[in-house]
């Protein structure tokens, strides 16, 4: 089995104290070896293109950044090695930056154009695939166009459309189209048959343990089932649950009845991640397996607790 | 009440929580303090209790925060429980310099003052040109195209209640050399300007001398120091400047730099300001300490000047 780790632990878009210095080089620079030392070899990259328009291009989440920083993806690449990371596993791309106003041209159009500069990043960087979320949370595109009361069905062909258009390109470009399965999608909503009936073929799941379980299925299960349309795996920590549907509010990682930190560090919250780890090795699970720690309060430490949670299981040792 | 009215610049990024009730089982999920930074209630709360009654907004953050409150005026109502109010916001007029674009930028502009009007503010403090990296240098035409659109914006503006203030920075194409020209070319009827201390004293200008020429055109200050006055050109212009990848801080909480400030304060009793002025602690590892920080040097040093 692949193990790597998400770069979203680095939550640069929410205030804490210290979060200024995510936005230089010198942060991601001293974080790379940090990554290696913890035992981890590879990694995943968050897309996001707010970067290339804050002037913050020391945060490597886009093309552009990197080629300010580095030149080229190519020297990028040996300079993670050197640190290290041996490997960008793949990308993610979420396109909820674009959920901003009512004009919907303007949300498929701006995630058409950054999603297939995501793919070609992910194509530079050696990755074998991109994982995308497939919609932004269902309580934030009813915000901007609940007044049509055929939002969901429109919005609903339009999001299959160009996941298929990035299928395209990811083919192009040789690596796999992911779909990402999060609690609060658009398509929760929607008979996943029939969504799944309309993709394009060569497209596979990404299956995050915490967002199943909050969404109310067994990922063990789910796994077993569907093994072969699996292309990775978050491994995540939870121990929220979704009494109140929250996951139909724009803010769906932030439930507002009740604060808490819905994602949390391995082994902190209470989903039984070792006998899903033991259920991987039993069915030979061998695609990447990404660890996930995006709403951590310090980087360091979710680096050293996913790591001890690691050397806890068996996953590495096959 | 005072002549000088004190605001924040919002740089705390998306809060995600209105108001965290259960707090102390918040904190103590992971016993961290980000429970402290994660809600509007409290970040609001801190403004107050240091004596800033008003927020500036930057349009970054609406995205995440317009849909948590579901209006601008629910958000106003929301601060004005706690004592603060919308002075102003962000504004970028994007590619001032080529009329082929002023259309849209013309569009962006007013939406960004309907916004402000919804928020009840009254600054739309704008970055007059995208940065000097990819667009500069200017020509004559280029500026004067710059200062034409932003006028036509600060018409709509005054008419609908708002002030237009050019908030030159360091890093834009409206730079050094031709900043007064642009600021000349403007339209003084409906073009203010906002002086962004440190900015403009990166940029090479002397602040006192800049304040004392073009008093009647400067409606709000942000008030922020430098280190680093007089960059010199190859840092203005090179990409992407603002961060810096060493992590190089070109901005401070007022005191903590070197410019006059209280050489300002005597100029603004001099030409009676009045008004908001924003402090803007952008760069900062702590925006709370920095607020304090400010808030004292500000009680301490810089009020009774002008008083």
């Amino acid at each position: 089995m692949k193990i790597g780790i998400s770069l979203d632990m680095v939550n640069i878009h929410h205030q804490e104290p210290n979060r200024n210095r995510f936005e230089s080089k010198y942060y991601w620079d001293e974080l790379y070896p940090m990554i290696a030392t913890a035992g981890f070899t590879a990694v995943e990259i968050p897309f996001d293109p707010f970067w290339i328009f804050r002037g913050g291009s020391g945060v490597p989440f886009t093309k552009y950044c990197v080629e300010v920083k580095f030149e080229t993806v190519a020297k990028f690449v040996a300079n993670l090695k050197e640190k290290g990371i041996d490997k960008v596993a793949g990308i993610h791309f979420n396109p909820t930056i674009f959920m901003r106003n009512e004009d919907l041209d303007f949300y498929f159009g701006a995630s058409g154009y950054f999603g297939g500069e995501a793919i070609r990043y992910a194509a530079e960087l050696g990755c074998e695939y991109i994982n995308v979320t497939p919609t932004p949370p269902y309580g934030l595109v009813q915000h901007y166009h609940g007044k049509n009361i055929n939002w969901e069905v429109e919005f609903t062909k339009r999001s299959i459309d160009l996941i298929n258009g990035f299928a395209k390109i990811a083919q192009e470009k040789g690596i796999r189209l992911l779909l990402r399965n999060e609690y609060w999608s658009v398509f929760r909503s929607q008979n996943f048959q029939d969504i799944f009936a309309q993709i394009d073929k060569s497209i596979l799941l990404n299956l995050d343990v915490a967002n199943l379980i909050i969404a109310g299925q067994n990922p063990t299960e789910f796994i077993q089932k569907n093994a072969k349309k699996i292309g990775s795996i978050y491994l995540t920590d939870t121990a929220f649950t979704d009494e109140n549907q929250t996951w139909k509010t724009p803010l769906p990682e932030y439930p507002q009845h009740r604060a808490t930190q819905v994602f949390m560090d391995l082994g902190f919250g209470n989903v039984d991640l070792r006998r899903f780890c033991n259920t991987l090795i039993e069915i030979n699970y061998e695609s990447w397996t990404i660890v996930s720690n995006r709403q951590t309060r310090e980087p360091m430490r979710a680096l050293l607790r996913s790591r001890n949670f690691l050397n806890s299981t068996k996953i590495e040792h096959r | 009440m005072s002549n000088l009215k004190y605001s924040h610049m919002n740089h705390w990024k998306n809060i995600p929580y209105q108001r965290i009730d259960n707090f102390r089982e918040f904190y103590y999920e992971d016993k961290t303090n980000s429970a402290y930074y994660t809600d509007w209630d409290r970040i609001l709360r801190y403004q107050k209790a240091l004596g800033f009654s008003g927020i500036e907004l930057a349009p970054w953050d609406f995205p995440e925060m317009l849909p948590l409150f579901g209006s601008p005026k629910a958000f106003k109502n929301f601060a004005a429980e706690r004592g603060v109010e919308v002075s102003g916001m962000f504004h970028l007029i994007d590619k001032a310099h080529d009329r082929t674009h002023h259309k849209q930028t013309f569009e962006e502009g007013k939406k960004a003052v309907d916004l402000l009007v919804e928020f009840g503010g009254k600054h739309l403090n704008s970055a007059p040109i995208n940065n000097y990296y990819g667009v500069g240098p200017l020509s004559h035409s280029q500026i004067k195209a710059a200062a034409e659109i932003i006028t036509e914006l600060g018409k709509y503006a005054t008419d609908n209640g708002v002030q237009i203030g050019i908030h030159n920075e360091f890093f834009l194409a409206i730079n050094k050399d031709n900043h007064r020209e642009y600021l000349e070319l403007t339209d003084p009827r409906y073009v203010n300007y906002c002086l962004d201390t440190a900015q403009v004293a990166l940029l090479g200008e002397d602040i006192l001398e800049f304040y004392d020429t073009y008093h009647d055109r400067i409606c709000t200050f942000h008030l922020k120091d430098t280190a680093t006055p007089s960059l010199p050109d190859d840092i203005r212009y090179s990409r992407d400047i603002e961060i810096v990848d060493d992590g190089t801080r070109w901005f401070w909480e007022p005191g903590e730099g070197v410019l006059d400030f209280k050489g300002l304060y005597q100029l603004l009793k001099k030409h009676q300001f009045k008004g908001w002025i924003t402090v803007e602690t952008d760069g900062t590892p702590d925006l709370l300490a920095s607020m304090a920080l400010s808030r004292y040097y500000i009680d301490n040093e810089l009020t009774a000047i002008y008083n």
